[in-house]
């Protein structure tokens, strides 16, 4: 059984122009001890559908259908029937206990005012029972295990007296101290140097070594996750297109948006011509009917822009969402 | 994806798109002025849209009623002091034998008055001296500001007194009394949010262009802080009325044979244990039901402002 | 490549007094110390660095929304320290700026037109028709719709307000834009739209850039030479090539090497070689090479001295290394 296994989720947010379709029915799976990476540009819908999953929707959003397991148990809202007050007793229990997160910025999510140390406990008092001294034991133990030197000073110090990537490893601390089953980490490192990134995204696969945790990592360049994930889920539009093994989805991309994101990475190694997707991402407000990527590919037919492709498996763990794979093979061409 | 058979998949959908036929620039919301927005906000809150209304009927009547009407403010008719409410005198008539309505819809015209000018007034020097003190910072920030300070720290209540001693009872010296002071808070937070917004890039990108001080601070700055400043502006026209009232009441304020509400209630006070005991409910009423729908409007225009509500 | 610099800059400095109000002493942040660079016409100057390292700050002294505390800044050979009023107004027309964020470098009131339009009625240029098709025109140049001009900053996305404060620059034809992290807000596919949208303007009108970014990979494609900066300083100075493919001074290999690269079995075979710790803060610059407390390869002498920038081979670089 999967560690997390979402299917069909759409989620939408009440909005004065309309109804935004942020994510339109999405199925994803996590399994223990992985580090999934969910890839797509701001608007995708892909940080949407994990604050989908964390019950941290802000408050004009809706799950509007989908079912959501984690670790066996039902947690998405549509299958309490209206019962809130259940649903936010039941998430209550699983954030920052079982499931955790990881934020963009440090910096607004840390509270300028308390120590380290009170900021790092505050989980650990919510789900656990421990003495002053447990606490104190294991607040040293999490920066320890995020790398941090001196912890006993840090401990008591404020955000503010940290640097950006120390900050950012307290942040995980915290994501880890009830010893998560899920971590999801939204953008980690997007707010960080390119000095600093690498060795937060190298810190992240140590720690899923060491604990096992389930791993959801969430950007917006496939460089950044290159190194660190198993399986890519390509989003765009507020639907998945490409899914597979990393290495599928790195070598063998079949969605022009991926190969179009791999495109327009900058690899200083080859010196290839930067080959950007013109033109913006969807107006979700009112989605298209076809492929949402059908204004920006290059490779678009006329059937893409009045019909969602099917989703096609290409092998036990690849599948793309994309007409060209579906042309009759009279006229077979194109990657 | 499951209605797959609904659509047969024939070769020619599978023609390249025409590249006319592409729109990834496309923005499907109407476009919306920053005002309009603000407008359908606070049409949706029924209480501000109802004050709005009142509002809006007794600045009309203010203006109408005493044009048509038989009756002046000071005309006295000795033959029909204290009436109640009848046909001829809706509202009844006072000790000197004038209507009632008439001078209700007089008051209106003098408190009304009052309230937005000087909340016009105060708007304006709030915003030129706190933009300008919150631009320039610095020193001229400090002095400007310590000024401010000195005028807060003497009783509001005491200045406008000593201000009618001074220049008389009369409209244009409780307006003076009223506006010394009351400019201070627009001041006050129009310079807190100017100073953060000239930090910001767009400041720094008209800077960059060449934009002389005065269009960057009123076409980029001020513009900027249109939602608190009106709100702070339906906050400052109740209270405005609210001082004249008072001063009028204790007899300080407008004096007779002109009317405002603060008088009129005055007046009818020590008629409270004679034959016409509800002649000082008319203007109470006024001041209570304006003093209302002008709250009701603050409460809905500061939510139509406020960015978080979209 | 024309060899003329259209902007010299000689021994710049740009500090600022922090504290010194009731308690604490009195510091300074030295955020540019001691900077000298050309950039020559038509040509892109790259410069990275991390954040904190004062390349921004350099850049808003350029454009003097912050006044130099000591050197010289020429442009088309006359010193922008000193200039008269109406000069003031020639230089404000031939230097722009694109800025970081584009969330916030529009006006949030003005409209997309009334946006791009300010900078001639600013400077006076044109009647109000030719503003008009001047604003349609820059529209088309990056990517956006005529009817685009009655809509608000809110409406668009991050790439296209990117886009709509590149046409406000372009409204005044300048002859040299400084171009501050403009795409470090973006997403990476919307990343290259913007550097090939500044390249293809810079064909086609010849226009100078200060190009700065905190990632060399950005950098690489748009640059004809880098400059990499370090706590106020210049580190090293070469050709775009050079740079990258033979990286002298140790902050630039390890920026260099942190570049991610979208190749799962290269980043994980990779070698990580990586620099310590993080940038120090720029109240208390450590003395000598700014970068020893990082430097691997840092000696008693880097303490003591700092290393000057000079010629190694095609670049110049300021490292103890590299003294025979």
């Amino acid at each position: 059984m999967s560690l997390l296994e979402i299917k069909n989720l759409t989620t939408s947010f009440a909005t004065e122009q309309g109804k935004v379709q942020a994510v339109r029915g999405i199925s994803l799976s996590v399994e223990q001890g992985e580090i999934v990476g969910i890839v797509g540009e701001s608007g995708s819908g892909k940080s949407q559908s994990m604050y989908s999953v964390m019950g941290l929707l802000s408050e004009n959003g809706t799950i509007e259908s989908g079912s959501i397991l984690f670790d066996g148990q039902e947690i998405s809202p549509v299958q309490f029937d209206g019962n809130a007050a259940a649903y936010e007793k039941l998430m209550e229990g699983i954030r920052g206990n079982s499931m955790s997160m990881i934020f963009q910025d440090p910096m607004s999510f840390l509270n300028p005012v308390l120590t380290i140390e009170k900021q790092l406990v505050e989980p650990l008092k919510n789900h656990k029972k421990m003495s002053a001294a447990e606490l104190h034991q294991k607040a040293v133990e999490l920066l320890t295990q995020v790398g941090i030197p001196s912890p006993e000073e840090r401990l008591k110090q404020y955000p503010h007296q940290l640097s950006g990537g120390m900050r950012q490893r307290v942040i995980i601390a915290i994501a880890l101290a009830c010893n998560p089953k899920l971590i999801i980490a939204d953008e980690p490192t997007t707010a960080l140097d390119v000095t600093i990134q690498a060795k937060i995204i190298e810190l992240i696969k140590e720690l899923k070594e060491k604990t096992g945790s389930g791993v959801i990592l969430i950007t917006h360049d496939l460089g950044v996750v290159a190194s660190a994930c198993s399986r890519v889920y390509i989003m765009y539009g507020g639907k998945i297109v490409e899914t597979g093994l990393a290495d599928e989805i790195y070598y063998q991309p079949q969605h022009p948006y991926t190969s179009g994101l791999l495109a327009c990475v900058n690899n200083p190694e080859e010196d290839t011509e930067l080959r950007p997707i013109p033109g913006s991402p969807p107006d979700l407000i009112k989605p298209p009917a076809g492929c949402p990527f059908v204004d920006r590919c290059d490779k678009a037919m006329k059937i893409c822009k009045m019909k969602m492709p099917p989703e096609r498996k290409l092998s036990d763990t690849h599948a793309v969402c994309c007409w060209l794979t579906e042309k009759p093979a009279s006229g077979k061409e194109g990657e | 994806m499951e209605t797959m058979e609904t659509m047969e998949l024939t070769p020619d959908l599978f023609e390249p798109l025409d590249s006319a036929e592409k729109n990834s620039e496309f923005i499907a919301a109407e476009p919306r002025t920053y005002l309009s927005d603000a407008w359908h906000r606070f049409r949706k809150n029924k209480l501000a849209l109802c004050g709005l209304v009142f509002l809006v009927i007794m600045v009309i009547l203010a203006i109408v009623v005493p044009m048509v009407s038989p009756y002046t403010y000071d005309g006295m008719d000795y033959s029909s002091v204290n009436l109640l409410p009848c046909l001829e005198h809706p509202m009844g008539t006072d000790k000197f034998g004038r209507d009632i309505l008439v001078r209700v819809m007089y008051g209106a015209r003098i408190s009304l008055m009052i309230g937005f000018s000087s909340a016009l007034i105060c708007l304006v020097i709030g915003v030129v001296y706190g933009g300008f003190s919150g631009y320039i910072g610095g020193k001229t920030d400090m002095i400007l500001m310590r000024i401010v300070d000195i005028l807060y720290a003497i009783p509001n209540l005491l200045l406008v007194i000593l201000i009618m001693l001074v220049f008389g009872s009369n409209v244009t010296s409780i307006m003076i009394g009223i506006c010394l002071t009351s400019w201070i808070g627009m001041a006050r937070m129009v310079r807190a949010q100017v100073m953060s917004l000239k930090e910001q890039e767009f400041a720094l990108a008209a800077y960059v262009l060449g934009a002389s001080k005065s269009r960057i601070l009123f076409k980029h700055l001020v513009i900027n802080c249109m939602g608190s400043i009106i709100v702070n502006v339906t906050l400052l026209v109740p209270s405005a009325i609210f001082t004249e009232a008072f001063l009028s009441f204790v007899g300080i304020g407008i004096s007779a044979p002109a009317a405002s509400w603060g008088t009129l209630a005055n007046e009818a006070r020590s008629l409270i244990e004679s034959s016409n005991p509800i002649q000082i409910i008319w203007p109470i009423l006024a001041i209570c039901l304006t003093m209302l729908s002008l709250n009701f409007i603050g409460d809905g225009v500061s939510d139509a402002f406020d960015p978080k509500k979209k | 490549m024309e060899e003329t610099p259209i902007l010299k800059v000689e021994g710049l400095k740009t500090y600022f007094p922090v504290g010194g109000g009731l308690f604490g002493k009195k510091q300074v942040v030295k955020a540019v110390n001691d900077v000298s660079f050309e950039v020559m016409e038509h040509e892109t100057f790259g410069l990275v660095g991390e954040s904190g390292c004062g390349k921004s700050t350099l850049g808003r002294t350029l454009v003097k929304i912050y006044e130099p505390t000591e050197g010289k800044i020429e442009f088309m050979g006359k010193d922008i320290t000193k200039l008269s009023g109406s000069e003031m107004q020639d230089f404000r027309r031939n230097v722009q700026m694109i800025f970081q964020d584009p969330y916030a470098s529009l006006n949030p009131r003005m409209t997309v037109g009334e946006i791009i339009r300010e900078p001639m009625e600013i400077h006076n240029i044109g009647t109000p028709k030719e503003r008009d098709e001047k604003v349609a025109s820059l529209l088309e140049t990056v990517g956006l719709k005529p009817d685009h001009v009655r809509r608000y900053p809110h409406e668009f996305s991050g790439g296209q307000r990117q886009r709509i404060s590149i046409a406000r620059t372009l409204a005044l034809d300048p002859k040299f834009i400084v171009c501050d992290e403009p795409i470090s807000a973006l997403d990476v596919s919307i990343q290259a739209q913007i550097i090939n949208l500044l390249e293809r303007i810079q064909r086609e009108r010849g226009i100078s850039y200060l190009f700065i970014a905190h990632d060399l990979g950005a950098v690489k494609h748009i640059s004809n030479r880098i400059g990499a900066m370090y706590l106020g300083s210049l580190v090293e100075i070469g050709s775009s090539d050079d740079l990258y493919h033979h990286p002298l001074h140790p902050y630039t290999q390890a920026l260099l090497a942190s570049i991610p690269i979208p190749d799962p079995k290269r980043m994980r075979e990779r070698k990580k070689e990586e620099i310590n710790g993080e940038i120090p803060s720029p109240l208390d610059i450590p003395s000598g090479c700014p970068f020893r407390t990082r430097c691997p390869y840092a000696t008693e002498r880097c303490a003591q001295e700092k290393p000057q920038l000079r010629q190694v081979g095609n670049s110049k670089v300021a490292c103890h290394l590299y003294d025979k």
